[in-house]
């Protein structure tokens, strides 16, 4: 709930509703650094096991991969990295330093993100749900088969350990009422999302076998015996519609028609899931607009359609229909999915405002209604959307309420937002290293439509990690240190995708679209006026009691050549027993002065490990690592412990294996020339 | 710029071989350029040292300070503790080194680098000498192709027999500069400048204590 500082970010973080810190969190991934990944994501995105499955992910649009081939799988990144930790205990609960007291009346995706952000601020927050668990939407919602409820469950419990109390089976208005509340507590957030579905007046709309979608789907997902007739049509063209479908499907509905107003390019749902819907043999029947339902002895028995010739004029609702070309179908259900409403019947007989569209009246930029410290968020107040941006509301909620309970005033938000890195330049484009997106395994179509198992399989940990290296680190490249700089050019000359450009006749700039993060610069710049902001690990371990029988070495690798084998407890990868790795963003990073320095620690041997050339991203024709190699190797003998004792290696990257065996290798050597004349004497003398 | 080439780290050694705490200065500017006397080759040079005396089985301490310019006094002011030293490095040109000399009194400033010439940076690490500094500027002649600098002999008047296919005879791959010198004045219309002998230089411009004295232009 910080506020956002303005600068520039990747165009994945930008484009993110929560400005989740994707880069980092993917990153981390990438480095075998699992539970720190999940932290990093729960910041931002507050339910990751279930945002890693249904987001709508609006981040992979826009990655800059797009351009070069396709976008990094960011959602099935964070769904692993929730995977992978689930065995682990929840987080320890928030002491309650604040003193100040919360309500939250909705536990959907809004109210819970509120509650995290101010349990984590230390205030006492207290979710009143009505349901008999929390998850709102996605939890009633949401089909099993694309979010199990147990995933639901352990997003809430990791919210709840914070220490926030949740009151399930306790409804607004009808268990507790809200006057009650905002009397007990110090600020008071009304969560309660769109509860009630929508029908349309047409003749046969009360006819028997005509069913709303947010029952239907609730019913779906919490009666194990459901059943649905033999024919089902569904009306509406978004993503409820298709859950409606495709659950009708699992339910025994061999033949599902999806009728919508909206021509097949202008269907609201997401690609990917009419696309899974059509594999699962929804029929999809765009164009269609509902006249009446047929009804014999009080049950339906078909539908009559109108033809529709557009939905919106000026890009307001106002759809036009051709009354001659009619169209009618049998069926035994008709099913409606075509919005939500909010149910504020809770509400009633208090002060609080309700606006036209029967929605919590309040003020975007306070996020107060017009009841002092009663503040709302979510899809109550933004109509409908996707669950990051009820979380985004959550946010700006939680930081509304705590700026309201430290001062008593609510006051107008100011979180600027980030703007974002431009586009790839088509010249850098074509020199950047082609690494196809990894598909994400699916169940059989014919076999997942019979039942409500998960139909996406998540990543394993190799794929996840090779998924996570393929993002390019967009904008965490090279920074000039403006007053160190020299103007000597050589990052000019040296860099591989034109990003240090001379301004103004004076100074190299760095453009921040080109930059590749590589490093090549900061190691050459001789006056070590370039930063690499994302730098991994250039922490240089210094052998400390280490015994001097065991040989100490000290190996430079690129981020990626880190092992696999994992560590349960911090659900990190291991490091290699009785080496100091050192992982740079890429091996073109490696300085002379980094292997002399690991000498100047204490090291007995060093071993530089780079990528082949081919597998190295960023070796277009010059092997940097290998010039810096050479020179130390000079350095070494001058120094008098002889070059024998670094060693460069060529390891795929990635390759465990590959990697420990130049490992073990070296330390045989460096075993036989004894320990380090230089680590006799620790006394760091700088 | 001025180019240095390194000196090697057996030179400095031995150079440095009394002392136990020395400073290490950098030079902001020619000797960043040519990449041979910046704040990295400091830091470098700096490690290896400590390093090669803890083999000899010594500690010592070395100070790593990099001012923007060695050839002037208000920057080599801003050193600090330079009296804690007993030495001082010095990864400046010649002028820089004994600009560091005369402040720092009593005690040796001895070179990092070797002082190579005035030069033009051709491509990444690449340095060719351009320049002389003869006092006696012939560059209108010669289409702005210096052959003092570039002519393996120093010759005003070329080429000589050993021209070889553009080539000095001294190297394949050094240019002759007098063929450079007769295309330039061929493009540039002037070839009738090329059968006009050059006079013997005023060599006594480029003799020994020089100094410049700008005060005077106001009298
Ligand atoms: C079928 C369906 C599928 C969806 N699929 C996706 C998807 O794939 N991806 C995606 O990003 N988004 C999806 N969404 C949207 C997403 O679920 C919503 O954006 C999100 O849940 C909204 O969060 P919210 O907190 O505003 O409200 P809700 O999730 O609606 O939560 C409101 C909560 O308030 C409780 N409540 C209401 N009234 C009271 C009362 N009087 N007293 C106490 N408690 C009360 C409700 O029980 C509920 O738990 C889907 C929505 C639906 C309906
Ligand atoms: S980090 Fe690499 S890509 Fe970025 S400016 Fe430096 S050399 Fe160029």
């Amino acid at each position: 709930m910080k506020d956002k500082v303005s600068n520039i970010k990747p165009p994945c973080i930008v484009a993110c509703p929560v400005h989740a810190d994707i880069q980092t969190y993917v990153g981390y991934i990438g480095q075998g650094r699992f539970k720190e990944a999940l932290d990093v994501i729960r910041e931002g995105c507050t339910l990751p096991g279930s945002l890693g499955r249904i987001c709508n992910h609006p981040c992979e649009s826009e990655c800059r991969r797009n351009k070069v081939d396709e976008a990094v799988s960011i959602r099935s990144i964070k769904r692993f990295a929730a995977d992978v930790c689930m065995g682990l205990p929840h987080p320890d609960p928030i002491p309650k330093i604040k003193g100040k007291k919360v309500a939250i009346i909705g536990g959907g995706p809004s109210g819970l993100t509120a509650a995290y952000d101010l349990a984590k601020d230390g205030f006492d927050v207290t979710i009143i749900e009505k349901n008999d668990a929390c998850g709102g939407a996605i939890y009633t919602g949401v089909p099993k088969y694309r979010l199990p409820k147990d995933i639901v469950a352990w997003d809430v419990e990791a919210i709840a350990s914070l220490g926030v109390e949740i009151k399930t089976n306790t409804e607004v208005g009808k268990n507790i009422s809200f006057n009650d509340i905002v009397k007990d507590y110090d600020a008071v957030l009304i969560a309660i999302g769109l509860s009630i579905s929508r029908g349309l007046p047409i003749p046969g709309a009360d006819a028997e076998g005509v069913l709303l979608a947010l029952p239907f789907l609730k019913m779906v997902n919490f009666d194990e015996s459901a059943k649905a007739a033999k024919r089902v049509i569904v009306i509406g063209g978004g993503n409820v519609a298709i859950d409606v479908a495709r659950s009708a499907r699992r339910i025994g509905a061999e033949d599902v028609k999806m009728f919508c107003l909206e021509s097949d390019e202008e269907m609201p749902a997401s690609p990917w899931e009419i696309e899974e819907a059509k594999e699962e043999g929804v029929q999809m029947f765009p164009s269609w607009g509902p006249k009446e339902i047929t009804v014999k002895d009080g049950k339906v028995v078909g539908m009559v359609f109108k033809r529709c010739l557009s939905v919106f004029e000026n890009g307001m609702f106002n759809p036009k229909f051709d009354e001659c070309e009619l169209t009618e179908v049998e069926t035994d259900n008709v099913i409606f999915s075509i919005g939500q409403g909010a149910d504020v019947s809770g509400f009633v007989n208090t002060e609080l405002s309700v606006d036209e569209r029967g929605r919590i009246a309040f003020n975007p930029s306070t996020m107060q209604t017009n009841m002092k410290g009663v503040f709302a968020c979510g899809e109550v107040v933004t109509g409908p959307g996707a669950a990051v941006a009820a979380m985004k509301s959550g946010h700006r909620a939680a930081t509304a309420i705590a700026r309201f309970l430290e001062t008593g005033k609510a006051a107008a938000l100011h979180l600027s937002e980030p703007t974002a890195i431009g586009q790839v330049p088509d010249s850098v484009v074509d020199i950047i290293t082609k690494l196809p997106r990894t598909p994400v395994e699916m169940a059989n179509p014919v076999e997942r439509a019979t039942n409500f198992g998960e139909v996406e399989f998540g990543f394993d940990q190799k794929t996840a990690m090779f998924e996570a290296r393929r993002c390019m680190s967009c904008g965490a490249g090279a920074r000039i240190i403006e007053e160190k700089c020299a103007a000597c050019l050589t990052c000019v000359r040296v860099c591989p995708y034109g990003a240090p450009y001379v301004r103004e006749a004076r100074v190299a700039n760095f453009a921040l679209e080109n930059c590749q993060a590589c490093g090549i610069c900061a190691a050459e710049c001789p006056a070590l006026a370039i930063d690499i902001k994302l730098n991994i690990d250039t922490g240089i371990a210094v052998r400390a009691s280490r015994s001097l029988d065991e040989p100490f070495i000290t190996a430079f690798t690129c981020q990626y050549s880190v092992p696999e084998v994992l560590n349960p407890d911090t659900v990190k990868t291991a490091p290699l027993a009785g080496v100091n790795q050192v992982a740079m963003l890429c091996n073109n990073r490696i300085d002379t002065l980094h292997i002399l320095a690991a000498f100047e620690a204490g090291a007995d041997g060093v071993l530089v490990a780079a990528c082949p050339d081919e597998k190295c991203r960023h070796n277009k024709g010059v092997d940097w690592p290998k010039i810096r190699v050479d020179r130390a190797k000079d350095m070494l003998n001058g120094i008098g412990l002889g070059a024998d004792r670094l060693e460069f290696a060529k390891v795929a990257k990635g390759s465990a294996p590959g990697l420990a065996s130049a490992i073990n290798t070296f330390k045989d050597k460096i075993k036989e020339l004894g320990p380090s004349p230089a680590s006799k004497q620790l006394t760091p003398s700088k | 710029m001025i180019v240095a080439e390194p000196k090697s780290l057996d030179e400095i050694k031995a150079m440095t071989e009394g002392f136990d705490r020395i400073l290490m200065v950098g030079c902001g500017t020619c000797t960043t350029v040519s990449l041979t006397g910046g704040e990295r080759e400091v830091n470098l040079m700096a490690t290896a040292l400590r390093l090669a005396r803890k083999v000899e089985g010594r500690d010592i301490e070395i100070g790593e300070q990099t001012i923007l310019r060695q050839c002037d006094f208000e920057y080599i002011d801003e050193l600090k503790d330079v009296d804690s030293y007993q030495a001082a490095v010095s990864f400046a040109c010649g002028a820089g080194i004994q600009g560091l000399a005369r402040k720092f009194v009593g005690k040796p400033v001895l070179p990092g680098v070797n002082t190579q010439f005035i030069g033009f940076n051709e491509e990444y690490g690449y340095f060719t000498e351009q320049c002389k500094a003869c006092g006696d500027c012939i560059l209108h002649l010669t289409g702005g192709i210096c052959p003092v600098a570039r002519c393996a002999k120093g010759l005003l008047n070329g080429p000589c027999g050993g021209t070889n296919n553009g080539k000095c005879e001294i190297s394949k791959d050094k240019d002759c500069a007098w063929v450079l010198i007769y295309n330039q004045l061929e493009r540039l219309g002037n070839l009738e400048q090329f059968k006009k002998i050059i006079a013997p230089k005023d060599f006594a411009k480029a003799g020994n204590i020089r100094s410049m004295d700008l005060r005077k232009a106001g009298d």
